[in-house]
């Protein structure tokens, strides 16, 4: 599987793409809740950068924007492709339309957030120019397989079932960030509740279950393993470590059980809450 | 107002079921589970019950449901043309406008009014959930984020025929009421908060499931939050209060029988407290 990582500046760019990733992406220069490079010609450089080392670059527009907003992100799309940017990830089929419309073609990724559980929804996205997609966290490779059983050459991308799978469905996950007074700050689905008299916690998985799906995910020929963008960079870089790691064993063919052990005990030795919060701004570690 | 009553299939043959419907519309299937989605004869069944046809419910549909979901339809344009879908899926959405436009009543269910408007996060009345906010500040447009333009709603409901939506959300119901015609259902007394495939009545991902949890409703407290979520099926909910509006003409109310102290399933999918906790963080 080729490795996308998702970065906020030139200097993370220039790290991973020496590091082994074959493609980065990133937010267009507008105020984004992941972090985004802080200009216009950070982005320029950084996909220059991509191209003298035969990487691949997207801009992420996978959010729903409003429609004044618009012209803007065609014109900056226009401009980053004419620099050599490779594609563009998005979600929402009203911008789809809009770029159809002002004949604005490239190679479309469909974002997380596009709800692709099926077929259809794979060719309704692929009617609007959608190239790869990216598989929600809850499909199952069994499902997958069958999803795309008639467009085998379809290219297909997960992120790293130990390292984000999401025990509720996006986008359809409204809860906040509930932080009572006196409470500290936590996603709903972490939280532990009580049920009457029993203890009650949104379910997740194991580690064996999703060394398993990533397993099955490579079997199946998924094409690109995407570590998520973050504003906690020493976690983001821990994170492409182990995304490496996993990948190179998977390459060299180790078997399911040795698989799920290895990928098992890597998780807990490494010890991912010890970098915080993937929200938390901490910025690219000089050393 | 016309009332609608959600009623899963593996419900129907149970003694409470006449009485539970009774002079309501059934909306046969479920919004959230795959594995409650009706067959033709729970339809007819139904229709035997009730007197007349019930509307399909569908939800987000893996390619073995939506199979499913391809035959359920190849029958009903057969045996029972003209009947209303409820639809939570963009591909089966899809589907229906390729092979059957025209040939059934299409209602775009709450998951799909969601897609498209996915920005209205606070519960209503907490003061809980805004612990952080990313990025400080927001600008206008910011503000107006994961905010489908109107436009193109009303030619997506225009294209795909659509005859009714649905919404738990004042802000969706309001964008509807004031931009179209479209007629509007609301769902009340529960307004969802999220939707998994973790289910914890089974305690994972289940490939295939007899609905154990029923009509169960789960009241579910913690410290954390002024509120109480719910839990039902394969959804979490907070309380929803139904908005009296000329537009609304029909409520669709999720029945439920509480169920205190519900002992949590785990099996060998689930392992709350062990290895993988930090894989829950990102949420």
């Amino acid at each position: 599987m080729r490795i996308t990582v998702g970065i906020k500046s030139l200097k993370e760019a220039d790290y991973f793409l020496r590091n082994g990733a074959d493609e980065i992406y990133f937010g267009a220069t507008v105020p984004n809740h992941r972090g985004t490079p802080s200009s216009e010609k950070e982005i320029v450089d950084t996909i220059k950068l991509a191209k003298r080392l035969r990487k691949r670059t997207l801009l992420a527009l996978n959010q729903i924007y409003p429609r004044e907003k618009y012209g803007f992100f065609l014109n900056q799309a226009r401009r980053l492709t004419d620099s050599g940017l490779t594609g563009v990830v998005v979600r929402d089929p009203s911008l789809l339309e809009y770029f159809a419309g002002k004949k604005f073609r490239t190679y479309f990724v469909a974002g997380i957030n596009s709800s692709c559980f099926n077929s259809q929804t794979v060719e309704f996205y692929r009617n609007l120019g959608v190239k790869r997609f990216t598989l929600n966290s809850q499909i199952m490779p069994e499902d997958a397989r069958k999803m795309f059983a008639a467009s085998l050459k379809t290219e297909i991308g997960i992120f790293v079932p130990c390292l984000f799978l999401e025990p509720n469905i996006v986008p359809f996950c409204f809860f906040g960030y509930p932080g009572r007074s006196g409470c500290p700050t936590q996603l709903a689905c972490v939280i532990d509740y009580k049920c009457g008299g029993h203890d009650f916690r949104m379910l997740n998985s194991n580690l064996y279950f999703q060394a398993d799906l990533l397993y099955d995910f490579h079997k199946l020929g998924v094409g690109w393993l995407k570590v998520s963008r973050q504003r906690n960079t020493p976690k983001l870089i821990a994170e492409f470590r182990i995304a490496l790691f996993l990948n190179r064993l998977l390459e060299k063919g180790v078997d399911r059980k040795t698989f799920a052990v290895a990928t098992s005990e890597l998780i807990q030795r490494v010890d991912m809450n010890k970098y915080g919060h993937s929200y938390t701004f901490k910025p690219f570690p000089d050393k | 107002m016309d009332t609608a009553i959600l009623l899963s299939p593996s419900l129907i043959n149970r003694p409470g079921a006449p009485k539970l419907v009774k002079n309501a519309t059934v909306y046969l299937g479920d919004e959230f589970c795959i594995h409650k989605q009706p067959s033709f004869a729970d339809f007819a069944a139904v229709r035997k019950l009730t007197g007349k046809a019930p509307v399909l419910v569908g939800t987000l549909l893996t390619e073995s449901a939506f199979e499913s979901w391809a035959g359920l339809l190849s029958e009903c344009v057969r045996k029972a043309p003209g009947a209303e879908i409820v639809v939570n899926d963009l591909g089966l959405l899809h589907f229906i406008n390729k092979n059957y436009r025209g040939r059934f009543r299409i209602t775009l269910g709450r998951l799909m009014t969601y897609f498209f408007d996915p920005k209205e996060r606070r519960v209503p009345g907490s003061k809980t959930d805004s612990g952080w906010m990313e990025g400080g500040k927001l600008k206008s447009w910011e503000a107006r984020r994961n905010d489908t333009p109107i436009g193109y709603i009303k030619n997506f409901l225009k294209r795909y025929a659509v005859e009714r939506v649905e919404t738990d959300n004042e802000y969706i119901f309001r964008k509807y009421a004031d931009n179209t015609d479209v007629k509007i259902s609301f769902h009340y007394p529960l307004r969802l908060m999220a939707v998994t495939r973790f289910c914890p009545f089974r305690g994972g991902i289940a490939p295939g499931c007899k609905a154990p949890c029923g009509s169960r409703l789960l009241k579910l407290e913690t410290p954390h939050m002024d509120y109480c979520v719910f839990s039902k099926g394969n959804a979490y909910f907070v309380k929803n209060r139904l908005i009296k509006h000329p537009r609304v003409d029909r409520k669709v109310v999720t029945s439920f029988v509480r169920s205190p102290g519900f002992r949590q399933i785990l099996n060998k999918y689930a392992y709350p407290d062990g290895p993988g906790t930090g894989a829950r963080e990102k949420g």
